[in-house]
């Protein structure tokens, strides 16, 4: 009789690359033949689009809101917790940075305006983080479920306020805020709808939270948290404290993504799930791509968003399928993804027994 | 004066949260809910458009099974985490969904049906007398909630927890098919890109204000369903802002398991502790 059985191993980094590697690859091929497939284009077109996208310096639109979420959610992972509330920090940074630039007077100051918008954008992230992993450590409520709850709480909260009182005057019954003030606008490059400052912010993000998990006391202990709350105790770190910043962390940078969103990008307070677009979830795939290491966040980042772009591009000349289509194979990139994570963690054993 | 309490989009959203107790029940964190009611409203709508009522009841059931299984394939076999499981096959059953929409349905509306009020109370109190017999009357049951509580215990005691999790998975899909079935059919009549995203997430939240209970879920849906289509009249009566109640089942769902963990009630309502916990049995035969 066959027995297969499942075994635990690890493999060692320069094996897990190269498989990381396939696996993307093995994505481009898959939206290379449904896109030529279902629109009936020759191959060789549907690869100049790839390319096209590859190149196109709109992805960095993109990078610039999933880079800071996704090097966050990875100091939430690599603490063995679940932070799915990207969505909605990002959500509430950005209604905390509408805050400080429409309703202060700080917003109309220039440079201090950008800084105090941004500050606070983090500190909305992280309080709406905070919320979720107090019930977790304190009565054991899984923070999964609680932060998934509190995305559409963020959502509503600031349809709520685009809807009701920060409707603006002069948006003709659109729900939206004004305009946020010049002094507070993070100028555009050129020709696109990205700024370079937020970009080079996130990329000197990504060295420090480098830095912070792997070269600190605080940072390793965060990772160790997710093999052993015990062994944390033991060394003497409260693995109370440690849990609640992570998290914390996590929000702050979800919530500055959301934060640059209005400065850079929409300049007013849009309801929330135009702000979120879905690319707070779509971060948690980035994170996880990227197998939870700073450095190569931007990487996977970058492949995420060119795929993001390439959807953009077969969209044109049909109705919505573009976005649909695009969205299946990101997915199926996604599952590929979680069974090369089996092949790197597991070892198939087949046993033939009389 | 029922319909007013009690109507099809009532019946559709219990069928819905009940399918989601059951799975999550077993200890699986059900993400894919919400993926799985976009597929099945959008499989019963490009069925009923080329078959009857019962074959195309038949079609997105046989659908529903099918994700099932793929979706215990990676929680059970590929031991792979329940919440990036649940997240990639949402993103991927609503690209599906959306394509096989457009692509065979294109926007026609569909002969509706209407189920009589009184079938209506029938059929919510029989789904939910029959679903809490089954989790807390039957052997059955009690394996289930053994292993959504501890399965390292419920293994000792001879159980094959990856069994028990798919057959979970496959009668609460089940019942998650037939409460889309009944909101494209019954409710909705019609079908639009995206349709029914986002009531799946609605409905893990309604499951989590019950403490995953079936008794206390059906009147918690009830109650919402019923707060929810007198949206309009709260609205003008009393100024209260649609989004305000669009936030409400949320907020109630973490304040009962706050409630519920706080209090002595925790034991009586015992709920899922080790929902997505990833069960992997060392040297495992399957």
């Amino acid at each position: 009789m066959l027995k297969i059985s499942i075994i635990k191993r690890e493999l060692p980094l320069h094996i897990i690359i190269p498989l990381r590697i396939t696996i993307a690859v093995i994505g481009l091929l898959i939206s290379i033949v449904t896109a030529s497939l279902i629109f009936n284009q020759d191959p060789g077109t549907t690869i100049t689009f790839l390319v096209n996208s590859f190149l196109d310096l709109n992805i960095f639109r993109y990078i610039s809101v999933f880079l800071p979420t996704a090097l966050g959610l990875s100091i939430a992972y690599s603490a063995g917790l679940w932070n799915l509330g990207a969505e909605g920090q990002i959500v509430v940074g950005a209604m905390g940075a509408t805050f400080i630039a429409l309703f202060t007077p700080l917003g109309t100051i220039e440079y201090v305006g950008v800084i105090a918008s941004l500050l606070f954008a983090f500190a909305m992230g992280a309080i709406w983080a905070i919320a979720a992993i107090v019930l977790k450590v304190y009565f054991g409520i899984n923070e999964a479920l609680t932060t998934l709850m509190m995305n559409y709480i963020a959502y509503y909260l600031v349809d709520y306020l685009v809807y009701g009182p920060w409707r603006g005057r002069g948006v003709y019954g659109y729900p939206e805020t004004d305009m946020i003030p010049i002094q507070c606008r993070l100028q555009r490059v050129a020709g696109y709808s990205f700024s370079l400052y937020p970009l080079f912010t996130s990329l000197l993000l990504t060295i420090l939270v480098f830095l912070f998990l792997y070269r600190t006391r605080i940072g390793i202990s965060i990772r160790a948290l997710s093999s052993s709350f015990r062994a944390v105790e033991l060394s003497g770190i409260s693995s109370t404290k440690l849990a609640i910043l992570a998290f914390m962390l996590s929000g702050a940078l979800a919530g500055f993504a959301g934060g640059t969103e209005v400065l850079v990008y929409h300049r007013k307070l849009v309801p929330g799930a135009k702000i979120g677009a879905g690319m707070g979830y779509t971060s948690i795939m980035v994170a996880w791509l990227s197998s939870l290491n700073p450095v190569a966040v931007p990487l996977s980042a970058y492949y995420v968003s060119s795929l993001y772009i390439f959807s953009l591009a077969i969209q044109i000349g049909s109705i919505n399928v573009g976005d649909a289509i695009a969205r299946a194979v990101i997915g199926t990139i996604f599952l590929l993804t979680i069974v090369s994570e089996f092949i790197a963690r597991y070892r198939i054993i087949l046993r033939f027994r009389g | 004066m029922i319909e007013s309490i009690l109507n099809v989009f009532t019946l559709s959203m219990i069928f819905i949260v009940l399918g989601d107790i059951i799975v999550e029940r077993s200890g699986i964190v059900n993400l894919a809910i919400d993926g799985m009611v976009t597929l099945a409203i959008a499989i019963s709508y490009i069925s009923i458009l080329r078959f009857g009522f019962i074959q195309a009841l038949v079609v997105t059931l046989v659908v529903a099974v099918t994700i099932a299984l793929i979706v215990s394939f990676f929680i059970n076999i590929l031991h792979a985490s329940h919440i990036l499981t649940g997240l990639s096959m949402n993103i991927a059953l609503y690209g599906v969904s959306v394509t096989i929409g457009i692509a065979l349905g294109g926007g026609k509306a569909i002969r509706q049906t209407t189920l009589p009020s009184i079938y209506v109370v029938v059929y919510t109190v029989v789904i939910t007398f029959m679903v809490w017999y089954l989790l807390y009357r039957t052997k059955v049951g009690a394996i289930i909630r053994a292993c959504g509580f501890n399965p390292r215990a419920a293994e000792t005691l001879g159980v094959r927890v990856w069994r028990v999790r798919t057959m979970a998975l496959s009668i609460g899909y089940t019942l998650i098919a037939i409460g889309s079935y009944i909101y494209t059919t019954m409710y909705r009549g019609a079908w639009l890109p995206y349709s029914g995203m986002g009531s799946g997430f609605l409905a893990l939240a309604l499951a989590m204000a019950s403490s995953w209970h079936p008794l206390l879920a059906s009147i918690i849906t009830i109650l919402f369903v019923y707060f929810y289509t007198s949206m309009y009249i709260l609205q003008l009566a009393y100024g209260v802002s649609a989004a305000v109640i669009n936030m409400l089942p949320f907020i109630v769902s973490i304040a009962i398991v706050i409630l519920i963990q706080i209090t002595p009630i925790k034991k009586k309502l015992a709920i899922p502790r080790a929902l997505g916990e990833i069960y992997f049995k060392e040297e495992r035969a399957v």
